[in-house]
């Protein structure tokens, strides 16, 4: 490339990882200038997998939340640009390629927009409202890691709330290996819905058998009708049958909680507590039973 | 009424358990089968928790250890193992009411006659606050059975839902059985959350095992492909339907409501897994119990590398690349 390219910093946690974090690592190790793994004290090879890579910087640090530990990634990040990613993603050579041109064409910019696209069940799941474009990759400094698992995200510095989702977008996919198969996805579906209903009756909701019906039928539409999952064929329908059951277990579960004196699911872990609720952008501590 | 004699346990019955860490539930299990047993065979698979110490509280328990390889095969070694012309059978969740023992007691004070094989007594589901009596979950089972006539067989050849049935024979009938008093209490002191955890095991089991008929048919004859969407569209209606209106469930008012929803969903899962064995990379559903696990050594490098190019992300929107239909060839 004939233009000086400004270094790129990939940035990506971990806690036992060892069946994804190679493919993870390879997608951006030939790209970045240097790949910072921080982990949480894998009990499992990860250690050994990343540190094989020769632009790694391993180290590991208690976890206290995603977005702490995701943030505290970046702060080790040399920069000035980072890209910051899951172990379960991984960054297709389009992306990789369409990153560098960016940030040699754009060294002023706060940061640009990647698409996330999830494959599931066979496919690439484009429709549902499963594929989406949000910041990972931004100069450091001008980006940070906040809102709510599982819907945190990275929030561009100065920018209105309304806008946090706009901006420029890139070619190519960040490829996000989301569940091993179906069982996984129901086994996270339980968790959720679990800590979900968990949370919701410690903040007063209250239990209404019409929304039992009606928000898992409405969700259904949504996923099916609206964002066209049906355009994903077999898997869409999945998806949307699935997601609409997630709904109904988060009322049925605060019904179970509610009326028959179960005091927390047991799926949820004793030491959970039910943080107050605050804005999107806030940063704060995470529900640490969540991964 | 003659007076039942509760000091002695009955010397012609035992009760035959399987655990694998049930140190929160089989205390109540034993307390109720210990007074009318002579021996209570547990045979085990290695659990990791209190289970062994509990079990030797109660000395007419036989604690025995052994791999679990299936649930009907480890009953059927549990029931092999009985010393004693007659057997109860009951889960580590499950308890024996005093009623029922009193009917048990009272079964034995005269000779049993020769063509009696089993009886059946009625198991309620406690669930969701409550006991469930109807959609289904209020039942008889043969339990209590001659051990040398039956065995555990799984329902319609699925390594699941075992049942006890006579040897050689097509099933229960009124020559073979005899109907007893008195409840079997299942109490599995588990939550809805444990509930979705045992569908999203069993549909995987289900569709597991549906998958190695297939394949073995298809070597056989023609490969066709099954009408998947049909069977996953109208299967869990029908389940609802079955559940809440056919058998009453409606009568158990919000919890009938919830398990027949659940239940539909469970249908629609064992559909939907079935579709992802036989259509992506996905070789065995990954909660799958060890003892079927086939460990496919390829199946980590499969998922790994997708059959399609890492960057049909950015052409698929163009090419359908991806349709599962392009793939399975």
């Amino acid at each position: 490339m004939s233009l000086e390219r400004p270094r790129i910093s990939a940035t990506i946690i971990t806690y036992n990882e060892e069946r994804q974090i190679e493919r993870c690592i390879a997608s951006v190790h030939d790209w970045c200038d240097e790949v910072i793994v921080l982990d949480s004290h894998s009990t499992d090879r990860t250690r050994e997998l990343a540190t094989a890579f020769p632009r790694v910087k391993f180290a590991a640090h208690d976890f206290d939340g995603h977005i702490q530990q995701k943030n505290r990634a970046i702060s080790m990040a040399a920069g000035p640009w980072i890209f910051s990613l899951d172990a379960d993603e991984e960054a297709s050579p389009e992306l990789a390629r369409s990153a560098v041109e960016y940030v040699t064409r754009h060294p002023e910019s706060q940061g640009v927009r990647v698409w996330r696209t999830t494959w599931h069940l066979g496919r690439f799941i484009r429709h549902g409202g499963w594929r989406h474009a949000r910041y990972r990759l931004f100069r450091k400094g001008e980006g940070v890691w906040g809102g709510e698992n599982p819907h945190d995200q990275i929030f561009i510095k100065d920018r209105p709330h309304w806008q946090r989702n706009r901006g420029p977008t890139l070619s190519g996919d960040l490829i996000h290996y989301s569940f091993r198969d179906l069982s996984h996805q129901v086994d996270t579906i339980n968790k959720f819905s679990s800590i979900i209903a968990f949370t919701r009756h410690a903040r007063g909701t209250r239990f209404s058998l019409i929304k039992m019906f009606y928000k898992p039928a409405s969700k259904f539409t949504e996923l099916y009708l609206v964002k066209a999952g049906f355009l994903d064929g077999m898997p869409g329908l999945i998806i949307a049958v699935s997601s609409a059951y997630a709904t109904f277990l988060r009322w049925a579960k605060l019904y179970e909680l509610e009326r028959t004196g179960l005091e927390r699911p047991s799926n949820v872990r004793p030491d959970y507590r039910v943080e107050p609720k605050t804005k999107p952008g806030q940063s704060h501590a995470e529900p640490t039973n969540q991964s | 009424m003659t007076e039942i004699d509760r000091t002695q346990p009955i010397a012609e019955l035992s009760a035959a358990i399987i655990t694998y860490n049930e140190a929160e539930r089989i205390g109540e299990c034993l307390a109720s089968l210990a007074p009318i047993c002579a021996e209570i065979i547990v045979l085990d698979s290695n659990s990791t928790d209190r289970t062994r110490e509990i079990c030797s509280e109660y000395p007419n328990v036989r604690f025995e250890q052994r791999a679990f390889e299936g649930y009907a095969r480890q009953k059927n070694l549990a029931l092999q193992s009985v010393r004693t012309p007659w057997a109860v059978c009951l889960d580590a969740d499950e308890r024996l009411t005093p009623a029922a023992a009193d009917e048990i007691r009272k079964f034995f004070t005269q000779p049993v006659a020769p063509e009696i094989i089993g009886a059946k007594l009625i198991r309620r589901t406690y669930h969701l606050g409550a006991f469930i009596e109807h959609g289904g979950w209020t039942h008889y089972r043969y339990r209590l059975v001659r051990k040398d006539e039956v065995e555990w067989r799984g329902a319609g050849g699925m390594p699941l839902h075992e049942l006890l049935y006579p040897i050689g024979a097509t099933g229960w009938n009124r020559k073979n059985g005899v109907t007893l008093g008195g409840d079997i209490i299942h109490s599995s002191k588990t939550d809805l959350s444990n509930q979705v955890d045992t569908i999203n095991v069993y549909s995987s089991i289900f569709a597991g095992s549906r998958q190695r008929q297939r394949t073995a048919r298809a070597s056989r004859r023609s490969h066709r492909k099954p009408l998947y969407l049909f069977r996953m569209l109208l299967k869990p209606p029908l389940k609802f339907i079955e559940i809440y209106f056919a058998k009453l469930g409606f009568l158990d008012g919000y919890r009938g409501l919830i398990i027949a929803a659940s239940s539909s969903f469970a249908t629609f899962l064992r559909w939907a897994k079935l579709y992802e064995l036989a259509n992506t990379e996905v070789r065995e559903a990954s909660n799958l119990p060890d003892f079927l696990k086939q460990r496919f050594p390829d199946a980590d490098a499969r998922r790994e590398s997708p059959n399609v190019s890492r960057d049909a992300g950015v052409t698929a929107r163009n090419q359908n690349l991806t349709t599962p239909e392009g793939r399975s060839s």
